[in-house]
């Protein structure tokens, strides 16, 4: 199969890229080798930055966030809160910075206002009532998962073809050209191949990977961050340590709970990095400095995401920013790294205007105009159906609501939603159907509806229930190792159920 | 604020009347309103279906982590009201508590303002609905030698508008009525809701009659064979003792009790339901109606003027327990 572009890697990059070339008329295909947002896109803070957290050391990509910010506010309104956020200090802390801050923010385009400490404390009671100082920007959460689902859509009702479930397992290269890709789809297990004029290589933290299948090098190094997710809204604005960029000093709100992260080391691989003991204790310890409930919130689990990081030393002090490289020994290769999620349509549009200008394309990018999702109007009536805007943006309006039935209470997951993505042919597994629909994301982790997903599964897919069902376990289980406090009677209930009376759960 | 120790077993669902009854399936019940609801910042777009609960606590009773369930629903309902219109049964509730200072239109003329050291507060719907009642709480306080007022001054305790969260109205209530109690040493109450209401919100010590007929003795003022209704708002609000108070006031009093496990089960007459979804409540009361008919008991008896009220309606011939007794001198 020919086509001009083949994009590696569906996550907010990949699949910015596929929706960017297809509204430029470009004949692409995506392919993903998880489900969309199986690496960083699926495991970060959820924040949609102001830019706050960068201006100190790192301004072009505070900048680029600031603007970006606006952007995404207008063209994706149904997966963003815009909720505003709080960069607030204690004592201790340098009472310096609040005003080199400020300026900062100033220099780099970033809006920020100083608020008295009685209104900063009216605005979140949650605060601890000793704060010294507090700046409001414009920070707010995201949902990376509906927000990349809208991009994949968006691309392929521009012609676009995408599939997920498919790994890219080799590369020929003649001349110094990728030829023929070939792929490994999940679904039938059968290789297949692609022969595209231009590679763009989105693969995040597995980009230095993809290159070496094209015998190409790409140098980059890898930071996990860990963070840990609390059941609830304990503040209703995200709350930002107001000092240099350091571990758990950023709180964000988003759905049913409280994300405070993030932690920063560097990673082997991608799948190396695990959640340590000391990383939970790390964020737990600043966990309570500017939001003392959060010392009584229950954790319900933690996790982490890998930040594919160009060149410096990595860690903190390397730049957020991002980068498109051309590959200097295969030239139809360009990969794209680092950056944020924030600015995953700036970097999108980066990358597509290279690609035109290889393929002699001069159709600008509309990426910033089109609004994704459009006509997403909330429905009502009970916490579910008004929810599923957030999810699902306009095809909420295809979901039935007529049967309240709610399958996860945890998330007031309608059956109906369950149903709904079923029909599509990206959903394999039970995990797919959780990203989707946010079903066994909360505190219980799927002890309440997992096993009535299993049962749709079942009748409308035909797959084998055991198996698919210890899938889903051990995708679920990778954060609940270290439950503590009610978390853990909740796991222990949790197993009783599934593996002590059900005899469900493999063990080992 | 203890939700987060939910770990989602079911119990409080298993134990709702309301999610187990027909007409109360569309209720999201105690584990959505109490528990997931309020960790939602669209929590409020839950609609009025989530009032459906007749705060009968039996939720809270099966709770294996000791969440005050009911407490959190009734948090929840207060942030409601105030985006939403308010039911019109409880509109009208609240217009006659403006009006005239109770929920209920009363005839009652029998008030006893003697300025005695005792107050028998018998609540809005004894007042209201059942002056029979009160009138032989009245008589059963005289014969054990209880002197005592019916004050005319007292209004509603509060309690329902609590329920449906018109915090700042029950407040007001409570100041007026705490200035008629200042006059008295004693304060007895005959409704469960009003005796939680004044020991949890007034932080007084009412105490309800079966709490106060252990001291006596009394034979029985009925024939035949009866069951119980235990109010829930007694059992599991004021004391789980109160139920075997009430029952072992009755077997000495000589009456032919006939226990059955339905006994402590809502009457479907509580929480608001009575005003708000009064099919609901009805249905509740028709089937524990059903339950005492199958038992083949000559009646009912209670303690609580909502169970009287509401299993009247549904057919049961129901006696507060101070019509089945009679004090012996
Ligand atoms: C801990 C942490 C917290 C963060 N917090 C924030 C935040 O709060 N706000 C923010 O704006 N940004 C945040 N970021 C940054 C943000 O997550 C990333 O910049 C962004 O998600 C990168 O997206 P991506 O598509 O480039 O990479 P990825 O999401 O990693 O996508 C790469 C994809 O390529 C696929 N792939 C790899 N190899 C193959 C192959 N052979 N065949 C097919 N597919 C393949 C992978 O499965 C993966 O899905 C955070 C990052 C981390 C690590
Ligand atoms: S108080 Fe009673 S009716 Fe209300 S939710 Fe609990 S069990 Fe159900
Ligand atoms: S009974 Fe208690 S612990 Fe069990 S689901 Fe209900 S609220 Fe949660």
């Amino acid at each position: 199969m020919r086509r001009d572009v083949l994009v590696i890697g569906g996550g907010a990059t990949g699949a910015g890229v596929a929706r960017d070339l297809s509204l430029r008329g470009i004949d692409c295909i995506l392919l993903e080798m998880g489900d969309y947002c199986h690496g960083a896109s699926g495991g970060n803070h959820g924040l949609l930055h102001s830019g706050g957290r960068y201006v100190m050391k790192d301004r072009s990509s505070a900048s680029e966030c600031a603007s970006e910010n606006k952007v995404l506010r207008r063209i994706a309104p149904f997966c963003i809160e815009g909720t505003d956020g709080l960069f607030v200090s204690v004592p201790g802390d340098d009472p310096g910075f609040g005003d080199v801050f400020k300026g900062s923010c100033h220099a780099a385009g970033v809006p920020t206002a100083e608020l008295s400490l009685k209104e900063a404390l009216s605005l979140e009671p949650g605060l601890d009532p000793g704060i010294t100082r507090c700046f409001e920007v414009e920070d707010g959460s995201i949902d990376p998962f509906a927000l990349v689902q809208a991009n994949v859509d968006q691309a392929r009702e521009n012609g676009a073809t995408v599939l997920n479930h498919c790994r890219v397992t080799g590369i020929k290269v003649k001349d110094g050209r990728a030829s023929d890709v070939e792929y490994v789809d999940e679904r039938d297990g059968q290789r297949h191949e692609v022969s595209p004029e231009i590679i763009v290589n989105a693969a995040g933290s597995w980009a230095p990977t993809v290159a070496g299948l094209a015998g190409a090098d790409l140098k980059m190094a890898l930071d996990q961050g860990s963070m840990l997710v609390f059941d609830g809204r304990c503040c209703g604005r995200v709350v930002n340590r107001l000092r240099p960029p350091s571990n758990g000093d950023i709180a964000v709100p988003n759905h049913t709970s409280t994300i405070l992260g993030t932690t920063s080391r560097s990673a082997p691989s991608y799948e190396g990095a695990t959640v340590s003991a000391g990383d939970i204790d790390l964020l737990k310890k600043e966990a309570a400095v500017l939001l003392p409930g959060l010392r009584n919130a229950r954790v319900v689990r933690a996790y982490c995401g890998v930040r594919p990081l160009l060149g410096g030393s990595g860690g903190r002090e390397a730049s957020r920013s991002f980068s498109v490289i051309r590959s200097e020994d295969v030239d139809n290769l360009l990969s794209v790294a680092g950056g944020k999620l924030t600015t995953y349509r700036l970097m999108a549009e980066k990358v597509s205007d290279q690609v035109c200008g290889m393929l002699g394309n001069s159709v600008n990018c509309r990426t910033h105009l089109e609004e994704l999702s459009p006509g997403a109007v909330p429905v009502g009536g009970s916490i579910a159906s008004t929810r599923l805007v957030r999810k699902y943006g306009a095809k909420a309006s295809s979901i039935s609501t007529s049967s309240p039935k709610v399958i996860c209470s945890c998330e007031q997951v309608l059956h109906t939603e369950v149903e709904h993505v079923l029909q599509s042919p990206d959903v394999l597994t039970m995990a797919d159907v959780m990203r989707r629909t946010r079903a066994g994301m909360g505190y219980c982790q799927g002890l309440d509806c997992s096993l009535a997903v299993l049962d749709i599964m079942v009748e409308r897919r035909h797959v084998e229930a055991v198996p698919t069902f210890n899938d889903f376990l051990d995708e679920r289980g990778r954060g609940q190792t270290m439950a503590s406090g009610d978390q853990r009677r909740q796991e222990m209930l949790r197993e009783h159920l599934l593996s002590g009376v059900y005899g469900l759960r493999r063990k080992g | 604020m203890n939700e987060g120790r939910c770990i989602k077993c079911g119990s409080c669902m298993q134990a709702c009347p309301v999610l187990n009854d027909p007409r109360g399936s569309d209720f999201p019940g105690p584990r959505t309103v109490g528990i997931d609801a309020p960790r939602f910042s669209e929590r409020l777009s839950m609609g009025k279906v989530s009032f459906k609960c007749t705060m009968c606590h039996a939720c809270e009773w099966a709770c294996p982590s000791s969440i005050t369930i009911t407490r959190s629903m009734i948090r929840l309902r207060g942030e409601m009201v105030t985006s939403m219109p308010s039911l019109p049964g409880h509109q009208r509730m609240r217009e006659n508590i403006r009006r005239m200072g109770r929920t209920v239109d009363n005839d009652f003329r029998s008030w006893k303002e003697n300025g005695e050291k005792a107050l028998y507060f018998p609540g809005c719907i004894g007042l209201g609905k059942l002056p029979d009642m009160v009138s032989s709480v009245s008589r059963l306080l005289d014969s054990l030698g209880i002197a005592h007022d019916i004050s005319s001054q007292v209004k509603c305790c509060g309690s329902p508008l609590l329920k449906i969260g018109a915090d700042q109205e029950a407040e007001g209530l409570r100041q007026s009525n705490m200035k008629v109690f200042s006059r008295y040493d004693r304060i007895i109450t005959s409704c469960p809701g009003c005796t939680y209401q004044l020991r949890e919100v007034y932080g007084i010590k009412a105490e309800h009659l079966v709490e106060i007929l252990p001291e006596g003795r009394f034979s029985s003022a009925v024939e035949g064979r009866w069951a119980l209704q235990v109010p829930c708002h007694l059992k599991r609000g004021v004391s789980p003792w109160t139920a075997d108070d009430m029952m072992s006031v009755l077997e000495r009093a000589g009456v032919d009790l006939v226990r059955l496990p339905e006994e402590d089960r809502c009457c479907g007459g509580g929480g608001g339901m009575l005003s708000g979804f009064p099919d609901t409540s009805d249905s509740i009361a028709v089937s524990k109606a059903d339950v005492y008919r199958k038992a083949d008991v000559r009646g009912v008896i209670t303690a609580c003027p909502f169970c009287c009220l509401n299993l009247r309606k549904a057919g049961s011939n129901v006696l507060d327990i101070s019509e089945a007794i009679i004090a012996n001198r």
